[in-house]
């Protein structure tokens, strides 16, 4: 494959992922959060 | 695509029988799936910080890459392996936890972009890829096998 379409890929992936696990974490801590204030208060 | 009918045969085939008998044997191959994970991030860490300049820039990161993906690729082997036969012990648990779902999700995810993106745009000259497409490589890298290996411990805990 070319490169430029490797790279233009690569970038797509990475936008894609990154967003993916941001959202993901975020929700895992708010979760945790929210876990923590029903214990806690 | 439902996948009960092998998590099913998982659970009561030759595997978890073995599994759950022996816990010495579950023991050693935990044991292998821990040394293929800390090899696996220890390849993932080398590569992606050199790509982002920050370990062993007196070596060409071509260099660097070549020689952590040969051993990326035994830990992977490693890490399957071990990890469907400990899976077996627990197939139907499995299952049904949220965290194991979203390990496969991020290994699977982890494995295409190495093999389809990362792999083949980097056996290229490093120097005639844009900067901004290897931080962006090194980063995302990191922050999928870090998902994976969280993902994987947080298993054990919900």
């Amino acid at each position: 494959m070319k490169k430029e379409t490797l790279e233009k890929a690569a970038l797509g992936f990475a936008v894609v992922a990154l967003v993916s696990i941001g959202w993901f974490w975020s929700v895992q801590i708010g979760w945790v959060i929210e876990t923590l204030e029903m214990a806690y208060g | 695509m439902d996948l009960y009918p092998f998590f099913d045969w998982l659970d009561t085939s030759l595997l978890a029988d073995i599994s759950k008998a022996y816990g010495g044997v579950f023991a050693v191959v935990q044991m292998l799936h821990l040394l293929g994970i800390s090899m696996l991030g220890g390849m993932v860490l080398v590569g992606d910080l050199r790509l982002l300049n920050i370990v062993m820039k007196d070596i060409p990161s071509e260099v660097v890459i070549e020689n952590t993906h040969k051993w990326f690729n035994v830990a992977l082997v490693m890490i399957i392996i071990s990890g469907i036969f400990m899976s077996s012990a627990v197939a139907l648990k499995l299952y049904y936890n949220t965290m194991f779902w979203a390990k496969m999700t991020s290994l699977t995810a982890g494995v295409v972009f190495v093999y389809a993106v990362r792999r083949p745009l980097l056996k290229f000259d490093h120097a005639s890829i844009k900067p901004i497409t290897l931080r962006m490589i090194a980063i995302t890298s990191i922050s999928i096998w870090f998902t994976v290996a969280a993902s994987g411990r947080w298993i054990g805990f919900s």
